[in-house]
């Protein structure tokens, strides 16, 4: 049972790191034709479901997106520095919105980098030498902070 | 009178197992996300939820429900609400 009130801390974070996290609700990639064609997959192989879905429900789902990474943002905008390095705390009653906005970036940048399966079931992180490595290094950063939300919601 | 109430079950059932929902794989969301979700939007013990998982990652998809359009149309939207890629399909 979750404790009330109850904190992810991340803590003694570098400059790095900082820079990947505050760019969880701002990232480019989010707004990539590739990343919008997976953030709103089509419901079925219907012509006339797929119109409505997209009037109706697309907007719903970009609302509550939205609305995800708006609280991501602020949490981020509480993180505080101390001797160069930084602390965030992340509050479990806002995990969901974690979640889903970390969930969000990792399959915009996977679409957007067209990352291959075996890139993204690398084992270690590659050094980020290039652009391409960069974004897998920032897929497999983003999923180890899912996999803590997750134990911290006691689902890992 | 009899014969229209068993001629609008049989409909009714017919209409019922005509849709499925499809969970398809994705090689970027998470098992242990995946299964957390499946219990959330279908109230699936953990056990069940986890079964469809694999069936996900193993065979590329899984039938996670099967019913009514309108009720398959709803879960479908909570799926693409958790980002997971889903579809409905008629049986």
């Amino acid at each position: 049972m979750a404790v009330p009130n109850a904190v992810i801390v991340l803590g003694q974070l570098p400059e790095h790191l900082v820079w990947m996290l505050r760019q969880i609700p701002v990232a480019e990639e989010l707004s990539s034709p590739d990343a919008e064609e997976r953030l709103f997959p089509e419901p079925a192989d219907d012509a006339e479901l797929v119109d409505d879905w997209k009037m109706h429900v697309q907007p719903e789902l970009m609302e509550a997106f939205r609305s995800a990474r708006q609280v991501v943002e602020s949490d981020l905008k509480r993180m505080v520095e101390t001797e160069g390095t930084h602390t965030l705390e992340i509050p479990l009653n806002h995990a969901d919105d974690w979640l889903s906005s970390l969930n969000q970036l990792r399959l915009a940048i996977a679409s957007a980098h067209q990352l291959t399966d075996e890139e993204l079931d690398r084992e270690e992180a590659p050094e980020a030498q290039t652009p391409r490595d960069l974004a897998v290094l920032r897929v497999h950063f983003y999923g180890y902070l899912q996999h803590v939300i997750l134990d911290a919601m006691g689902e890992g | 009178m009899a014969t229209e109430v068993r001629e609008q079950a049989r409909t009714r059932d017919q209409l019922g197992a005509a849709w499925q929902v499809i969970v398809h794989n994705d090689p970027v969301n998470l098992m242990s996300y995946v299964t957390m979700v499946l219990q959330r939007v279908f109230g699936y013990p953990k056990e069940k939820a986890r079964e469809h998982m694999l069936e996900v990652h193993q065979k590329g998809r899984s039938i996670v429900w099967s019913g009514e359009r309108e009720k398959a149309e709803l879960y479908v939207q909570q799926l693409h609400g958790f980002l997971l890629l889903a579809t409905l399909e008629r049986n």
